[in-house]
């Protein structure tokens, strides 16, 4: 009910992800090799990253299975999962009407809109990691949240003007709502196959059992400290991508400490500070190495670069304002011509 | 164009009345958050109205609707075009205006030709430099379809959103798709963030989106109902309200009220349409609270009591009509169920720690970065709460209040309360409780965080009070000693609220307590945290309060002046403050008061600039100076008594009884005597009654009716 003619039949996991990798490879995105480490968000993911600090467009799609320590259940929750996948699009720069085109994707799933509850609600997003933010939306079908819509405005503490939307999708959500499913354990990963639960259950079981009760502290905070010690050796060596990398993946071993009920809000801090300077000099190296390609803002020099010279800062301080002036006043001029 | 034949009529009627019926703006954008939504829509009507008053076009009436999607500004009964004035220009002085025959001369003509008039026009004009020649000419006052393309812009332009709540430079928090801009059905064109208004709207994104042609306001206020929109938020509130009401009775039980949340889902639709979901009764055996937050905190659903007892079924709302398939409300259910399968999953792991073990992980949680840990904030607390129940004589209640010192923030720890953090507090009394602590000590944590609000009921018992009182003071002490004083526009840590919630626990539960004290301890357990000294923080302290309290009072109904004469006479013991405040709005009615007002104004006029001198009974002559010293002393004697047993009114009206001898002294006696030590003698005779008055309130300063 509610859905295209056959529904029942016809929605699985797998039908889901073909459908929209279809959809928006049909409009212009690069279908994308997910990430090979485990990462929380698809967000983290070297190519989303780096492409969200070039200047160039980009459209990309990509199925993420993202981990989420925190949010792992015991399997005692009917869809929050501490492993789950999510489709991720990237279109750089935003379209104007991304709302719409989000739309098309739901009813290219097969979502008779007209007979549900859709909700664009308020969503606001940043990482303290990525010292990155965007704002946008949360989507809800029938009070259940699928996608986020955001307008990515800022990674590595640039500025990216015009902003970048990324859409990911929770793919066991959707899929649970276009088959009537009461929980992820219950859908057909394929039309007459497995389900999900057959594939997965004991695996989110043990994963839930291993971040709450087994890790190993004193082993997970070496580890932290290994890596981004090993980032650094990459950051002396010019090395952008493994030093990016090894960075994040510390990131994976945050969230097990503070399941493990190991982490104080002090070290969390800490932590997240020692990685956001990592990420941020590594993509101050990508910046730098890339060659400045026609139309290259100056914007997007890198501070360590820019600061060189000790008067720069305040100088490009005011630059910044009288751009942010002059914006104004166009839009004034605007106003005033009518 | 069906609007042809209306278009004709309407432009012909405001030629002939120079009045418009109705400017009907609608801004129509991409979902926007519903605290901008508010914010905005107030913005819009007032600087709309604001700016046409400035122009002599200020409608009669204005009303708003704001939905998700659309924000709407009715204006009612406008004048049609501005006023018309006149403008004076300064033309060539006097002398060089007119020939030795007095004819005009080049200068002057050629002035006449500029401006568009005649000689005969000409005024005259004195300035600084001498007499000139001026012409008076009339400005036609420009219509108000021009003035709207001119205000409308500017107005929006004017419209901001937080950091970090847009997207990049755009001229709207959330993509902008269109305006109705229509003055009694004509359009008022004006391009805007990329958009040009028009008479084009649209439904409901999915359920009606295509697009409207609007004729004019009352073609939109019929057209949008039409399509289930109710754009008035006070009317869709009222709707979604009767609806939730009459669901909860389909179902057996009546609505758990939540007016916050009934808010809240009021600017997530614009079709107000209600549906209701039933959760496993299983469910039912969370603590109530833990099952309430969740359901209105992250479900945003309402809850159903039968005969005071929850049901396992729940209301929300919906942005449509209807639910055609029952889909909306079985993925409400799952999304419910999910909900409270993560509240029951906190409340039994959070269990499997004790509150006391939690209390050793308090000394990793900040408090604020530079007034330490919740340990440290406990230790000070401890010290604070031995201070309190001596100063108010409660050393029965010391051992059970430290020990509910001790575990008061522990719940802080918990997943419960990281994912509800409203049930702060309520979450630690219900852990406390089902590990078996005894009443005092629970009820003291949970309810700690009493008063939320001011409509809010104070902690329950007088352990729950101290230490309520001692961790506001503790916080107050060390976000004044660290940070800029707290403004209306900018409170960050809440603090008016925090200090505000402090008085009410003093004044409801009637206790005298010298807050200085305290807070002075306060000050030296913070230590060098601080960056004030401890007399400037105390000044900021006792400023914050006392405005806090004259805000408090104000709320209660009671006169600002009333407020300040009792507070200018003493604001440190605050029951006493506030029975003082409550006794003066008593006595405000009485006719007499006015008289002893007048008679206490009169007397403070005239000892105000004059030294304290002493009163000799030997050198009062005149009889009525005599009698106002013998009434004098027996209305003191009942004030007095009145007084110690607070009985203000009382007192007061002991007061207004002094009234006839005071006017005859006036009438009779002459203060200025030439003799010295007569004129002190009166002054001083005065000056008792001035202190008569000042045990209750500064009578002088209070308004009275005639004024």
């Amino acid at each position: 009910m509610g859905t295209t003619n056959e529904p029942e039949s016809r929605a699985s996991l797998q039908e889901t992800l073909l459908r929209l990798t279809r959809f928006w490879t049909a409009e212009g995105c690069l279908w994308v090799p997910s990430c090979d480490f485990e990462i929380e968000t698809g967000t983290l993911h070297p190519d989303s990253f780096f492409h969200l600090l070039d200047s160039e467009p980009w459209r990309a799609v990509l199925l993420q299975a993202v981990r989420r320590p925190l949010d792992g259940r015991r399997r005692e929750h009917p869809f929050r999962l501490q492993k789950h996948l999510q489709l991720q699009v990237i279109l750089r720069p935003a379209p104007e009407d991304l709302q719409a085109l989000y739309l098309r994707s739901l009813e290219a799933l097969g979502f008779e809109l007209a007979v549900h509850d859709l909700r664009f609600a308020e969503w606001s997003w940043s990482s303290t990691a990525l010292d990155a933010w965007g704002s946008g939306w949360h989507v809800l079908i029938d009070g259940l949240g699928i996608t986020r819509l955001t307008f990515l405005q800022q990674a590595a503490g640039q500025s990216l003007e015009p902003p970048t939307a990324e859409l990911s999708y929770g793919i066991e959500r959707l899929t649970m709502l276009l088959a009537g499913r009461p929980s992820a354990a219950d859908l057909d990963w394929v039309d007459g196959g497995p389900t999900y639960g057959d594939l997965r259950r004991s695996e989110e079981s043990e994963l839930s059992r291993y971040v709450f009760s087994v890790a190993d502290v004193e082993t997970i905070r070496r580890q932290l400290d290994e890596l981004l010690a090993e980032a650094d050796r990459c950051l002396a060596a010019d090395l952008v991508r493994p030093a990016y990398e090894l960075t994040v993946k510390s990131l994976q071993g945050l969230d097990v400490l503070e399941a493990r009920g190991a982490l104080t809000t002090f070290e969390r801090q800490q932590r997240l500070e020692q990685v956001r300077s990592r990420v941020r000099a590594a993509a101050a190296l990508y910046l730098a190495a890339a060659e400045p390609a026609p139309g290259y803002e100056e914007d997007q020099v890198p501070d360590e670069v820019a600061e060189l010279p000790p008067e720069e800062p305040p100088k490009e301080e005011k630059g910044r304002k009288k751009a942010k002036k002059s914006r104004k006043r166009r839009g004034q001029e605007r106003e005033n011509g009518d | 164009m069906a609007t042809k034949a209306k278009k004709s009529t309407s432009a012909k009627k405001s030629a002939e009345t120079q009045k418009a019926d109705e400017y009907l703006l609608e801004v129509r954008s991409e979902d926007m958050p519903p605290e901008f939504q508010r914010r905005t829509i107030r913005h819009l009507a007032t600087r709309i109205f604001e700016e046409l008053m400035g122009r002599g076009l200020g409608p009669q009436q204005v009303s708003t609707g704001v939905t998700p999607r659309r924000l709407v500004v009715f204006l009612r009964a406008l004048p049609g075009r501005e006023p018309d004035r006149e403008e004076r220009e300064l033309g060539p002085p006097v002398q060089e205006a007119f020939d030795d025959d007095g004819e005009p001369t080049e200068a002057l003509l050629g002035f006449c030709e500029r401006v568009g008039v005649t000689a005969e026009d000409l005024d005259k004009a004195k300035t600084e430099r001498g007499e000139y020649v001026a012409a008076v000419r009339p400005i036609r006052g420009r219509p108000l379809a021009q003035a709207l393309t001119e205000v409308v812009p500017q107005v929006l332009s004017e419209v901001r959103w937080g950091a970090k709540a847009g997207i990049g430079d755009r001229f709207w928090v959330r993509p902008l798709r269109g305006f109705v801009s229509l003055l009694d059905g004509e359009p008022v064109a004006f391009d805007f963030g990329g958009v040009t208004a028009g008479r084009h709207t649209a439904g409901h994104p999915i359920l009606s989106s295509e697009s409207l042609e609007i004729a004019d306001g009352d073609d939109y206020r019929r057209r949008m109902p039409d399509l289930g929109i109710v754009v008035s938020l006070d009317e869709r509130r009222q709707r979604l309200h009767t609806a939730l009401q009459e669901q909860a009775e389909t179902l057996g039980g009546e609505l758990v009220e939540d007016p916050e949340l009934l808010d809240r889902l009021t600017l997530l639709c614009e079709i107000p349409g209600v549906v209701s979901g039933s959760f496993r009764a299983e469910y039912l055996e969370l603590p109530e609270e833990v099952l309430l937050a969740t359901l209105s905190r992250q479900e945003s659903a309402f809850a159903v009591r039968r005969r005071g007892d929850l049901i396992p079924a729940f209301l929300t709302v919906m942005d449509r009509p209807d639910d055609p398939c029952g889909l909306v409300r079985s993925g409400q259910e799952r999304a419910a169920a999910g909900r409270l399968s993560d509240a029951r999953f906190y409340y039994e792991h959070d269990r499997d720690v004790t509150l006391a073990e939690r209390c050793r992980g308090l000394d990793q949680l900040a408090f604020h970065p530079r007034l330490g840990s919740y340990a440290d904030k406990v230790e000070r607390l401890r010290a604070l709460v031995e201070l309190v129940c001596s100063e108010l004589g409660w050393e029965e209640h010391l051992e059970s209040a430290l020990e509910a010192t001790g575990l008061l923030k522990a719940d802080l720890t918990t997943d419960m309360v990281r994912e509800l953090p409203e049930l702060r507090g309520t979450v630690g009394g219900i852990y406390a409780r089902e590990e078996g602590y005894v009443e005092s000590v629970w009820q003291a944590i949970y309810d700690h965080y009493r008063p939320a609000s001011r409509e809010s009921p104070i902690p329950r018992q007088a352990i729950g009070r101290v230490v309520a009182i001692a961790d506001r003071l503790d916080t107050l002490v060390g976000f004044l000693g660290i940070g800029p004083v707290p403004s209306a526009s900018k409170d960050p840590f809440a603090l008016r609220r925090l200090a505000q919630g402090l008085l009410q626990i003093l004044i409801e539960a009637e206790l005298e307590l010298d807050l200085d004290l305290v807070a002075a301890r306060a000050v030296l357990l913070h230590g060098e945290a601080l960056e004030l000294s401890a007399e400037e923080l105390l000044e900021r302290l006792q400023s914050l309060l006392g405005e806090r309290v004259a805000n408090l009072l104000g709320q209660r109904g009671f006169a600002h002046d009333e407020i300040d004469a009792a507070m200018a006479v003493g604001k440190k013991n605050l029951p006493q403050l506030a029975a003082r405040v409550a006794a003066l709005s008593a006595v405000r009615r009485s006719p007499e008061l006015g008289s002893l007002v007048l008679a206490a104004r009169r007397i403070a006029n005239i000892v105000r600039e004059s030294a304290e001198f002493d009163l000799d009974q030997e050198l009062l002559v005149e009889e009525a100076e005599v009698e106002l010293f013998t009434r004098l002393g027996e209305v003191r004697e009942t004030v007095d008594a009145a007084v110690a047993e607070l009985r203000y009114e009382d007192g007061l009206r002991a007061m207004i009884e002094l009234v006839p001898a005071l006017d005859r002294f006036f009438a009779d006696v002459l203060v200025m005597d030439e003799d010295q030590a007569r004129r002190e003698n009166r002054i001083a005779l005065l000056q008792s009654c001035r202190r008569l008055f000042w045990r209750i309130a500064r009578l002088n300063a209070l308004v009275v009716d005639k004024e």
